[in-house]
């Protein structure tokens, strides 16, 4: 087979294409099937990849070819500006697989706008704030309240999945966009936060179990709050040292416990506990099932309003751990294309897409790609956006 | 995919296939190497199966390369940099600028946005550079098809 020409790229720019992507040279190189060396190589302009070798490139990168010719990298803000600080994260330092997902969701948001001005809908700004010098079980009531969700109906929810896809789709319709992305892993992140507005968005890790999200949910839903209440950055402008920022990441802790679970609804829950008493897993996971959130945040919860002391709080802590760690991973359920493309997106963000399409404002590629889902599926979409909430099913 | 998935599907305008397929075997209808990869990804299965029955049409990318790169340095727009997937607009122009084409899209030019995110979409980049552009309507009108 004769060989394929090689491609004049400019160096530069392919360089910075690999570091925007976050692989090291070897990965790509592994990915191409090509010695590290070619790659180093290809970056400072000895040697120029192939066509087939620049479109794999593209591909694994996820570029458009063209880019790979301009005469200069472009200049874009970078990630470490769009997300909130996230503990054991140095910006720039971000996997991979969390540099996409992160790209991901940005295009989806500023997709969003465009869509939303294309179509004449009017966009508000995200309007609930809080501060680090208010009560959290305020600030947590506050939230609570502007969630619009009454306590009836939280436990009412028959199950997990009902609650998250409740809680979602009351935080979506206060003016955020929620996202899940998938392919990172949860030691990395389990949740971030967008720090915009308006349309801030809140994203959680799908690896998620349905329990977890609904809490990291509503602690991302803080750090929201905070950056709407000028309290808090964009990680690579936050500074804080970190006992500062450990202060943060317990006042979101609380005041998600404290909407999720309020004062009155746990009082209710819990006959004559006293502080000093001794907590087993089954007591605590009974109350966590009542109210759809995990053990853990339940302990947090009880913690904070005093009835679970620290000490108390670290040796349950401890066991809890213990007994997590003999449980087998637990398998996500099956989902359908059009349930795992709302699910990543959210109901909002694929309605808007198919009212475009419907208005001849997007192509059907433009449609499919903003969803990620084949065309062949948008029917279905419909049926699924039409049926509402009640058609919840487990899944990515 | 706006001919088969949305606009006319195959089981209701059938005579529009056969006249398609009379297009292709007149070498008359081409399109670039990456419109084929974009369809791979969100096409139907009718689509697909279509594309790869018809394998010929698609230009290899490298062929376009230098033209698109001349029309892309021209239209920064047509390039979004953040995108995480390949645009072929480019190279759609590009094809129909080498070989005399007209191009066919379903895409509105800027003026026909109320809040275009760019100034140049296909139709107004053909618009600049002389090019005929139109969209699948137009090429059964054109070719003076009836059903």
């Amino acid at each position: 087979m004769p060989s394929s020409p090689s491609i004049p790229v400019n160096p530069e720019v392919l360089r910075w294409a690999r570091k925007e992507s976050g692989y090291p040279t070897d990965r790509v190189a592994n990915r191409l099937n090509v010695k590290e060396e070619r790659v180093r190589a290809w970056e400072k302009g000895e040697r120029q990849p192939t066509e087939r070798q620049l479109e794999e490139l593209a591909k694994f990168l996820r570029r458009p070819l063209g880019i790979f010719f301009l005469p200069r990298p472009p200049q874009l803000l970078p990630l470490g500006g769009e997300y909130r600080r996230l503990s054991g994260i140095t910006p720039g330092q971000e996997s991979p697989e969390l540099r996409i997902a992160l790209r991901q969701m940005l295009s989806r948001r500023e997709n969003a706008l465009n869509l939303m001005e294309e179509l004449g809908d009017k966009v508000a700004s995200f309007a609930l704030r809080a501060h680090m010098r208010e009560p959290a079980a305020e600030v947590g009531a506050r939230l609570r309240d502007a969630t619009g969700v009454e306590l009836a109906t939280q436990l009412a929810w028959p199950n997990e999945w009902r609650a998250w896809a409740g809680w979602r789709a009351a935080v979506e319709e206060m003016g955020a966009f929620v996202f899940l992305f998938p392919g990172v892993t949860l030691e990395e992140v389990r949740g971030l936060a967008i720090l915009r507005d308006p349309l801030p968005v809140v994203a959680i890790n799908s690896k998620e179990m349905p329990e977890a999200r609904s809490f990291t949910l509503f602690h991302e839903l803080v750090h929201v709050m905070l950056a709407a209440g000028k309290e808090e950055l964009p990680a690579i402008r936050e500074r804080r040292p970190a006992r500062e920022w450990t202060e943060v990441e317990r006042f979101a802790e609380s005041v998600a416990s404290h909407a999720l679970v309020p004062e009155s609804a746990l009082r209710d829950a819990l006959p004559s506990r006293a502080a000093d008493r001794s907590w087993d897993l089954p007591e605590v996971r009974s109350l966590a099932r009542r109210f759809r959130i995990t053990p853990l945040a339940m302990a947090t919860r009880l913690r904070g309003s005093g009835f679970m002391t620290w000490p108390k709080y670290n040796a349950w802590r401890q066991k809890w751990d213990e007994f997590v760690g003999t449980l087998r991973p637990r398998r996500g359920g099956f989902a359908t294309p059009v349930e795992k493309a709302v699910n990543r997106a959210g109901r909002p963000f694929a309605t808007l897409v198919l009212e475009a399409l419907a208005a001849n404002r997007i192509t059907s590629v433009d449609a499919s790609r903003f969803l990620d889902l084949k065309f062949e599926h948008f029917g279905k979409l419909g049926d699924h956006l039409r049926e509402g909430a009640s058609g919840v099913r487990q899944g990515e | 995919m706006d001919w088969q998935a949305r606009h006319f599907p195959v089981d209701v305008f059938v005579g529009l296939s056969g006249r398609m397929d009379d297009l292709v075997l007149a070498q008359r209808l081409l399109a670039p190497a990456l419109v084929r990869e974009e369809l791979d990804k969100v096409g139907t299965a009718g689509l697909k199966q279509w594309t790869d029955d018809h394998a010929g049409i698609f230009v290899r990318t490298g062929e376009l390369l230098e033209q698109a790169q001349v029309i892309q340095g021209q239209f920064p727009g047509l390039l979004d940099p953040k995108a995480e997937f390949e645009e072929a607009d480019a190279y759609v122009v590009a094809l129909a600028r080498m070989r005399d084409g007209i191009v066919i899209t379903e895409e509105t030019p800027a003026s026909e946005k109320r809040n275009p995110r760019r100034t140049h979409f296909i139709p107004d980049v053909c618009r600049d550079l002389g090019l005929p552009c139109i969209n699948l309507l137009g090429l059964m009108r054109r070719e003076g098809w009836r059903f």
